[in-house]
């Protein structure tokens, strides 16, 4: 049991990971059960909260920013 | 005129080499919101190449390699990239009215696509060849069952699943977002919605009416950005 989150890919005695013992698995937040976020009747994944703040985000930036015209005036 | 001299005609006629090429765009395409639908392309791309070189080499590889690691999460990662800017490209056509003056088709073959990819996102995940992949196609498969697609639609059935991902539905996604980017050429742009008591944005622009196109439908020269 080298890290935290070894024992999740051994069955018994079976190394069903192999490589995950040297390191190259993704990093152990994104090997444990996902985090939820409820409120009320909405549940969510954190992860997903984040993409979709991060599209609204992005949108909104795209049509407010103003395309550089030529010779860097805006 | 024989038939290839006629299918000659009519490509150059329905195809014209300036529409499918053009050096410039109209005055309105002037924010970043347009670059939205380029992205989607630019991760289907990298989802494709990433996936040729993945099924090259197989399961095995990309689960127990570091290399086949990394390509696994450029693959992972593009079908990201390629969700997040193609719900971005439709909320921006949505909020344009993208389908307005005649190009109810190109808002439809986009939709089509979408819904096409959420297929192929759907055999790529039960199709990793791990647990995750497992769990996956066992909750599925009720609901495949129960509506009666279960019976030519097996998501336990792995060679299935594989053969519509790597082959039947990136087929399909690429055929349609070819028609796709060929309807945007042919159609062009759709023109901003005209704000109520207030100039065209188009007018304002100064771009140059051509003749044959309404008011302030012309286009400008890459050189005269405004």
């Amino acid at each position: 049991m080298h890290t935290r989150y070894s024992t999740r890919y051994h069955i018994g005695k079976v190394d069903v990971l192999p490589r995950a013992e040297e390191g190259i698995v993704t990093p152990g937040f994104m090997n444990g059960p996902a985090h939820y976020l409820q409120a009320g009747f909405v549940l969510i994944s954190a992860a997903n909260l984040i993409v979709i703040l991060l599209m609204i985000a992005i949108f909104i930036l795209a049509v407010v920013l103003p395309v550089p015209r030529r010779g860097g005036r805006s | 005129m024989n038939l290839t001299e006629r299918l000659q005609k009519r490509l150059t006629e329905a195809l014209p080499y300036e529409e499918l090429l053009p050096a410039e765009q109209p005055v309105y395409v002037h924010s970043y919101v347009y670059l939205f639908g380029i992205a989607t392309l630019a991760s289907f791309i990298l989802l494709v190449s990433t996936g040729v070189v993945l099924a090259g080499f197989g399961p095995q590889w990309w689960h127990s390699s570091t290399v086949g690691h990394f390509f696994n999460s450029l693959h992972y990662w593009s079908a990201q990239a390629f969700f997040f800017f193609m719900v971005l490209h439709l909320w921006t056509t949505f909020f344009q009215g993208g389908w307005r003056d005649g190009r109810g088709v190109t808002w439809a073959s986009g939709v089509t696509i979408f819904l096409v990819s959420v297929l192929t996102a759907f055999t790529g995940y039960v199709s990793q060849q791990n647990f995750d992949g497992q769990w996956i196609a066992i909750q599925a498969k009720d609901a495949l069952n129960s509506s009666g697609f279960g019976a030519f639609f097996d998501v336990l059935n792995f060679r299935q699943m594989y053969g519509y991902h790597v082959l039947i539905l990136p087929v399909g996604v690429a055929s349609i977002i070819g028609l796709h980017l060929l309807l945007v050429r042919l159609r062009g742009v759709v023109r901003p919605y005209e704000l109520a008591g207030r100039p065209s944005p188009i007018a304002v622009g100064g771009a140059k009416d051509e003749p044959g196109t309404a008011p302030g439908e012309g286009r400008i020269a890459k050189g005269e950005m405004p």
